[in-house]
């Protein structure tokens, strides 16, 4: 069933928020919804751009070198997201790849309607400028920071880009309301299953956190911190 | 140069503003000539606005954490300038410093802001111009990542091609702007790797050298090192 763009109560959308509402019926016209299960892969590193994706439902992670011996979770993705907007610039081709983590929707809005979209909807290309300019400032952040962390640090950074992606679970807020395997928290931290494993450990030791079979317990958020003080 | 008759064909405030707003941008703008190697802004410095190169050749440097300058941008004629700072802190991530002597305007954010919404060719230009700028910063620090000289040195020159172009059109010769040492620092490599590898793709057919001028052959073959 394909959902309508002008009675979609997802406000975080770029979509919903900044386009017109002449242009919502169009855009519902013009999108086609795609079922994804967990593990799916939505685009691959090398494929040509066709449009943009919008997730409904679901989550998302994009890797790049997808498999190889680098392969480094670039983003998590939730719903009401963009998704795909690495493979605009350039030429058109995508550099990373994105698998859904769990069953998600997706919405897919081709090329030429998305470019009309923002020529027509000066609110929504201001925002996706601005979205670019921040993507493009974390993206540069990460370089700086990820540099100088060590491996314990690294690792606390993956959990904390974990809770910024999807949050705690409503009905416990201590635990994460998704957790990633152990080796995709490698790669979104940037080391190895081996670290994860041995500072997850000790974090447990230490009390931060408690391990329920794959989902984290997070005790103490604020002490997970990357300050000095924060320090678990 | 003034706006409303600038010669200069590659600059986006010219090209994607209707030319009624062309008055509004020489009314607003702030001029400034600076000599080569002087600083356009350092890292750390408030934004308040953002600028265009109207001539000549800048480059623009990130201090990492070990405190070592790493030229990660390399801006020529026409391109947008401090565009890092544009987001949410204020501050500027980066430094910029000119290569050569340039000409800069400088726009308060107010007034650019003003000058995008109410140019929409210009607005989508800038948002496909960060998705260009995500793109490149990503894979030059995937090439970092890699390290394989020969991806190092083959998105330098890319993104140099990318910034100040051609002096020749036809015969492909390459319009660097910086010295072969400046270049091997943008590519994160040694000056005697930069000239091994330039040498390896010389006999591979994908450069060429004459009279300390960079012909690019096959810019597929450079591509194909990146992607």
């Amino acid at each position: 069933m394909k959902r309508k763009c002008e009675t979609c109560r997802h406000t975080n959308c770029f979509i919903n928020k900044f386009c017109s509402s002449e242009w919502k019926p169009l855009i519902t016209f013009h999108k086609t919804t795609l079922n994804y299960d967990g593990g799916d892969v939505i685009f691959r590193e090398g494929d040509n751009v066709e449009g943009i994706f919008q997730i409904y439902s679901g989550k998302i992670k994009v890797v790049a070198n997808y498999q190889g011996v680098n392969e480094r979770v670039v983003r998590l993705a939730n719903s009401e997201q963009l998704l795909g907007h690495r493979g605009f610039g350039g030429q058109m081709i995508y550099p990373v790849t994105a698998i859904a983590l769990e069953s998600s929707q997706v919405t897919f809005i081709p090329v030429n309607t998305f470019y009309s979209a923002i020529k027509a909807n000066p609110e929504l290309a201001f925002n996706l400028m601005m979205f670019f300019a921040d993507e493009l400032k974390s993206s540069e952040k990460n370089i700086r920071t990820k540099n100088k962390m060590t491996a314990k640090e690294k690792v606390i950074s993956a959990i904390n880009t974990i809770i910024e992606a999807f949050g705690f679970d409503e009905r416990d807020p201590q635990i994460l309301s998704f957790t990633p395997s152990r080796k995709d928290i490698a790669s979104i931290a940037g080391t190895t299953y081996e670290t994860v494993i041995r500072v997850l450990s000790a974090l447990e030791k230490s009390g931060c956190i408690v391990q329920e079979g794959k989902t984290l317990r997070i005790l103490d958020w604020e002490r997970l911190g990357l300050n000095d003080k924060g320090f678990c | 140069m003034n706006c409303t008759k600038c010669p200069n064909t590659k600059c986006f405030v010219q090209k994607y503003c209707l030319s009624e707003w062309h008055g509004y941008s020489e009314h607003h703008k702030i001029r400034k000539q600076i000599s080569a190697s002087k600083t356009i802004f350092s890292q750390g410095d408030l934004v308040t606005g953002l600028y265009i190169i109207c001539s000549g050749k800048v480059k623009v440097l990130l201090k990492d954490a070990k405190g070592e300058e790493l030229i990660i941008r390399v801006a020529g004629n026409g391109q947008v300038l401090g565009h890092r700072g544009i987001s949410d802190d204020m501050v500027y991530p980066i430094s910029a410093e000119t290569l050569i002597e340039s000409e800069i305007a400088y726009f308060s954010n107010e007034d650019f802001f003003k000058l995008l919404n109410a140019n929409k060719d210009l607005s989508f230009y800038m948002m496909m111009f960060f998705a260009n700028e995500l793109h490149r910063s990503e894979q030059l620090r995937h090439a970092h990542w890699n390290k394989s000289s020969e991806a190092k040195v083959a998105v330098a020159l890319l993104m140099v091609i990318n910034a100040f172009g051609y002096k020749d059109d036809e015969q492909k010769v390459l319009d660097l702007g910086m010295n072969y040492r400046e270049l091997s620092k943008f590519a994160r490599i040694s000056y005697p790797t930069l000239s091994r590898v330039l040498k390896d793709f010389a006999e591979q057919g994908i450069v060429r050298s004459i009279n300390n001028e960079l012909i690019i052959s096959d810019i597929e073959a450079l591509n194909s090192f990146v992607s």
